[in-house]
């Protein structure tokens, strides 16, 4: 994972995403393995589209889920996360 | 050497016998008499609502010294004992009746059916399934399986086997005494002894057919205290069955979407099991 201020993460390709009322179920097909994410996790995933700098998203999400502050402690861990389990590159 | 083999030689197979599994219909062929006798006590008996597409059938000749037991479609086998080849004899019918249902996805739960709705009951293995099936059953709901369940585009039906009961279960539900099945173990029933229960025989009805499921519970051991349900998260849910699942043998793609799907728009609870009544009681609040 970059940490360049341009780094945009982009979702992985061949992702078996499947959306339920509070989160995603991803299966990954090339470790054969499957993912559960909370709703936050799940936007996090979406504005994984390549064109959103990581630098960005904590305001993002601060301002989808109406929080006072940005979270951008949790949305670097969710991110690292992301990118260890290979659902973001 | 079992009795009652066909009268004018040990070739003929004059006794039949057919067994449906879901899709499949089993003929059963054969020169024992006592052996067949065995199969009809083990069989499932519950009324199908389901068409049948496959048939095979499955050949055992006593030769004298063994059993021979062969397929339709090739397959090979022999056995010493009477137990055995009876035990043979129902893994195959049971591997063949899951390889012709091959995009459905297995799981380990209890299936029930509810107002023409399907209702499951997921946990791990000794969490009491078998026996909330059994109160569930006594008091008068349509229990259909309390193994495996087969899912398919939002839709269950329970795999047709007897339910599998542990001995000592009639501590727990003594009005279990009453029955044939259990009349021998009530004096010192035993943990390691299993008793197949078969709910016609308990004079309850056996429909086996596929319906929308319409509620799962997540079984929770909380023995001693009294039973709680709950509403569970559908991402919670998940993650406790997806594991308990076998995927579709065709290897079709996403069956873990379906899956989802299906948990996704139905009602989902834990359910913490306590004491036994208490159970029946809560889960009646939310089947009706």
């Amino acid at each position: 994972m970059s940490d360049s201020p341009k780094y945009c993460p982009k979702t992985s390709q061949d992702l078996q995403i499947n959306a339920v009322t509070d989160g995603y179920i991803v299966y990954q097909s090339d470790r054969d393995r499957v993912h559960y994410l909370n709703q936050t996790a799940a936007l996090i995933l979406e504005l994984c589209n390549g064109r959103n700098p990581a630098a960005a998203l904590p305001k993002l999400l601060q301002s989808a889920f109406d929080l006072p502050d940005a979270p951008v402690e949790e949305v670097e861990e969710c991110l690292r996360t992301l990118h260890t389990e290979g659902l973001v590159a | 050497m079992p009795q009652n083999v066909a009268h004018g030689g040990i070739g003929r197979l004059m006794h039949v016998e057919r067994i449906q599994l879901l899709s499949s219909e089993f003929e059963i062929r054969t020169n024992s008499l006592e052996l067949l006798d065995r199969v009809c006590c083990l069989a499932p008996r519950g009324q199908h609502e389901f068409s049948i597409s496959h048939g095979c059938r499955i050949s055992i000749t006593w030769t004298g010294e063994e059993f021979r037991i062969s397929n339709s479609d090739g397959g090979e086998d022999y056995e010493l004992s009477t137990t055995a080849v009876i035990e043979l004899l129902f893994k195959r019918m049971h591997r063949l009746a899951l390889a012709n249902l091959p995009d459905h996805i297995r799981l380990r739960a209890v299936t029930g059916n509810q107002a023409g709705q399907a209702f499951l009951i997921v946990g791990s293995k000794c969490s009491g399934k078998t026996t909330l099936a059994l109160s569930l059953l006594l008091a008068g709901y349509d229990v259909c399986g309390d193994e495996l369940a087969l899912v398919r585009d939002g839709q269950a039906v329970a795999f047709p086997r007897k339910f599998l009961v542990r001995e000592d279960c009639v501590e727990l539900l003594p009005q279990l005494k009453s029955y044939q099945e259990f009349v021998d173990s009530a004096a010192h029933p035993a943990r390691e002894t299993l008793i197949a229960v078969d709910p016609t025989g308990m004079g309850k009805p056996w429909r086996i057919m596929p319906l929308e499921v319409s509620a799962i519970f997540l079984l929770e051991p909380n023995y001693g205290a009294r039973t709680t349900i709950q509403p569970c998260g559908k991402l919670e849910m998940l993650k406790h069955i997806i594991p308990q699942c076998t995927p579709p043998s065709s290897k079709r793609a996403n069956w873990i979407g379906d899956m989802s799907s299906t948990v996704d728009n139905t009602h989902t609870f834990t359910l913490r099991l306590g004491e036994l009544s208490s159970a029946v009681l809560a889960m009646k609040e939310i089947l009706g």
